[in-house]
């Protein structure tokens, strides 16, 4: 015990005085504050002027835009419609010569097959699809009404024929499933999880690598058995990882807090003080699972070049939910977010995305934290044992034929 | 020169002609394949065909047409009609519909109506619920003032000189600088990473010091930077080639597929942009890979060139729906950052030649610039054995 916690100690201390950890972990709320301060020193002096540069709307045009109808289908613009922001063009020629001398943005041309084709020309100069595609629908809006001899209810209607209102009769409180948030909430949950998990894990394999390639292992294995030494490794890098995770998150909460912003998510998106919990639970869970794993490739590989393209095949397993997460947030209770939140190896991100999406039955919770934790023990076991010298020390070449094997104790 | 060509013929093969190479190069188009797969298999699956309810208490339904047919291949959901509420309930609790509507007395004044259900029916169903009711709310109009309104209009939008349009049905072009721009990252991340690992690796085992006799700092990193370019445009070409023609055979099968066209102009523009910062990144590793004293320490200190490629995609938002903001404009000439944004706005606006030469002319002389700290630092690290080069070194007067 005592070995270990020594292991421990020196782990934390050569980690954390690194100088490439204190750039990372410090540096990236560091920048983020500067940035921070230099933003509200930037909006106290010209108020709005950040807000403009980060905007994605075009500066609001105060000109017109132009139409010019060979179909002969517009004789009334609806009173919704400013009647300065349309004006009505003989010909394209017209059109196009009070374009050019800045009376007009750009205009519509609606030929005279409008009604067999539906084809609506747009010509503008700064050719941008998307914002034209946005601010045709009140030429659309013009055409339909006129289409529908100036009945501006009835367009109205068919425009949008349903204001619904929903009734949900399920138990919980239920998602509105138009709400960006259902799908990005559960989203950035899972990728901040999956980074948190990958990261941590990372600072194992280098940590294995590094003492294998010089040789330190070796003569550290003359005086402590390789569980002690996988264990302490394991919790103090776990440990520098959540150190990294608070410092990070706790700096973006702050500077949330400091621009005035709270928290105010509609009840249905609110998450419950217990996410936290499980959050940390499944953290250190996933995280001991891919701490080993990646122990095991450093014990194997022969050099970190090796290691680094290794760690690929490691983390598949990780990769594919996030493959999935799409049906996952829409069926958070559904067979596959089930069978993947239980399979040990992709539980603890699959699980979070659930919690952030659903509300998951204890059951389900415990069984999933058990399995990983049955893992767990179980890989320490394994890949402390592949801690022997005709291992470590045989210099060939990475494959996961190797891996398996090594895991099931057959090599 | 001949020296050079053989640093980087050799840096080339290393890495070429290894199966690893292969495989990184097929996993991408593979799992790309694997994705599209899975994701239509899970979506039509996923897609409940239970019957969708509605009790009308609005008459407009009384003796309704059905709803339109439209092209998608999206799976019908029937529409069911019932007489009182208390009926669809007991519909509902027994799970023979998903989810039912209300329409209400004065639903033709409001538009108001109430979608009652357990779990939230599919966004496909409530669309069809609302062009059913389209339908029926035009049952006195002429029929091709229906089917217009029924079909929706279709949208054309072009330059003046009609150099550029592009409409509606091919939205999927928008995606192009998006594909482009990631399989350019994709390439930066796996082969810049290599260029790292051959400048480390060489210093650590000491074969540097032993080349360097034969070959000057300029041939020897100059060469290294050429061949791990070549690398990483062999797998673009790669990529590309499987993208063009997987396009060409979904043709007969996706209509989707069929808009999909690029334009030389892109490709040119593209090919200008992305060579150099090609160069400007490979060299900035290189640099940092001769400063430092072990590879991992290096491949942290790479994550910040690389995350700064990335940033036009977190706010791609803005760029796509303003492109000729200030944010945009401003990302389009920072070096790093150049690349992708510079794509990504040439799909959503029309860039001036002026503008694509000051970004190109920016990137050029920093990738020279780089060019030149790689080999200085290379300089610099080899001496100073064991220990760490530090900023002020590097950039300043060599004694």
């Amino acid at each position: 015990m005592n070995k270990t916690l020594s292991v421990l100690k020196n782990e934390i201390i050569v980690t954390v005085a690194r100088r490439s950890f204190l750039l990372i972990a410090l540096g990236v709320p560091l920048v983020s504050i500067l940035g921070f301060v230099l933003l509200s020193a930037l909006n106290r002096r010209a108020p709005n002027s950040v807000a403009e540069f980060f905007s994605s709307v075009s500066a609001p045009g105060q000109k017109a835009e132009g139409f010019v109808d060979q179909s002969g289908l517009i004789k009334t613009i609806p009173d919704s419609i400013p009647e300065a922001a349309f004006k009505a063009f003989p010909s394209r020629a017209a059109a196009l010569q009070a374009l050019r001398v800045g009376e007009i943005t750009g205009y519509y041309l609606i030929p005279d097959n409008y009604l067999e084709t539906g084809d609506i020309l747009n010509v503008r100069p700064d050719f941008n699809p998307l914002s034209a595609f946005d601010q045709s629908s009140r030429i659309q809006w013009i055409l339909k009404v006129n289409l529908l001899g100036g009945d501006v209810h009835l367009a109205s209607l068919v425009n949008r024929p349903l204001v619904v209102n929903k009734i949900s009769q399920a138990p919980s409180p239920q998602r509105d499933q138009q709400n960006p948030l259902t799908f990005f909430l559960p989203y950035a949950v899972t990728l901040a999880f999956y980074i948190i998990i990958l990261m941590s894990a990372s600072y194992l394999l280098n940590s294995v690598t590094k003492e294998k390639e010089n040789r330190v292992l070796e003569i550290l294995m003359l005086s402590i058995s390789p569980r002690q030494m996988l264990v302490g490794k394991i919790i103090a890098l776990g440990l520098v990882g959540l150190l990294q995770t608070v410092l990070w998150i706790g700096t973006g909460y702050s500077l949330l807090r400091l621009s005035g912003r709270t928290f105010s998510l509609p009840q249905a998106f609110q998450l419950p003080l217990s996410f936290l919990v499980w959050g940390l639970v499944f953290f250190l869970l996933g995280y001991a699972i891919y701490a080993s794993l990646m122990a095991s490739l450093g014990a194997l590989v022969p050099d970190l070049r090796e290691a680094s393209q290794a760690t690929f095949i490691v983390i598949l397993p990780l990769i594919i939910p996030l493959m999935m997460i799409g049906v996952m947030i829409e069926a958070p209770n559904g067979t596959l977010a089930l069978a993947l939140s239980l399979f040990p190896l992709t539980a603890s991100v699959v699980m979070m995305t659930r919690l952030a999406a659903t509300s998951v039955p204890l059951w389900q919770l415990l069984l999933s934290a058990g399995l990983q934790a049955l893992t767990v023990l179980l890989l320490v076991r394994t890949v402390a044992g592949m801690f022997r010298a005709q291992v470590l020390l045989s210099g060939q070449p990475f494959n996961l034929r190797r891996l398996v094997n090594a895991l099931l104790g057959s090599s | 020169m001949h020296k050079f060509w053989r640093v980087s013929a050799y840096e080339y093969q290393r890495h070429v002609l290894r199966s690893r190479f292969l495989f990184v190069l097929l996993s991408v188009p593979g799992l790309i394949l694997v994705m599209a797969v899975v994701g239509l298999l899970i979506s039509q699956a996923h897609q409940s065909d239970r019957p969708l309810g509605y009790v009308d208490h609005s008459g407009l339904l009384a003796s309704p047409l059905p709803a339109p047919e439209l092209d998608s291949s999206n799976r019908r959901v029937p529409l069911l009609p019932f007489q009182t509420e208390a009926e669809a309930q007991t519909a509902l609790q027994s799970k023979e519909i998903q989810a039912y509507y209300v329409l209400p007395q004065d639903y033709r004044q409001t538009g108001h109506a109430d979608l009652v259900f357990i779990e939230s029916p599919s966004s496909d169903a409530e669309q069809e619920f609302a062009d059913f009711l389209r339908v029926n709310l035009m049952s006195g109009q002429p029929e091709p003032v229906a089917q217009r309104l029924i079909r929706g209009d279709n949208l054309t939008v072009s330059t003046p000189d009609g150099s550029r349009s592009m409409s509606q049905n091919d939205w999927f072009n928008i995606f192009t600088p998006f594909v482009t721009g990631l399989a350019f990252i994709i390439a930066i991340f796996t082969t810049s990473g290599y260029l790292l690992q051959a400048v480390v690796e060489e210093k650590e085992n000491r074969t540097i010091e032993i080349l360097l006799t034969s070959v000057s700092f300029f041939q020897m990193m100059g060469g290294k930077i050429i061949g791990i370019i070549g690398v990483g445009l062999t797998q673009i070409i790669v990529w590309i080639s499987v993208a063009v023609i997987g396009v060409l055979i979904g043709r007969n099968y996706f209509e989707l597929l069929r808009a999909v066209h690029i334009s030389p102009g892109f490709i040119g523009l593209m090919l200008a942009v992305m060579l150099p910062s090609f160069v400007l990144i490979a060299a900035l590793m290189a640099a940092v890979g001769a400063t430092v004293t072990e590879a991992r320490e290096g491949q942290q200190v790479t994550g910040l060139f690389t995350l700064p490629v990335m940033i036009p995609y977190w706010f791609s938002f803005q760029i796509m729906s303003n492109p000729n903001g200030p944010l945009a404009v401003a990302l389009s000439y920072f070096p790093l950052t150049a690349p992708v944004a510079v794509t990504m706005r040439a799909g959503f606006t029309y860039l001036a030649p002026g503008e694509i030469l000051l970004s190109v002319g920016i990137l050029s002389l920093s990738a020279l610039g780089a060019l030149w700290l790689a080999g200085r630092a290379l300089r610099l690290g080899l001496l100073s054995y064991g220990q760490r080069v530090n900023l002020r070194e590097l950039v300043g007067r060599s004694k």
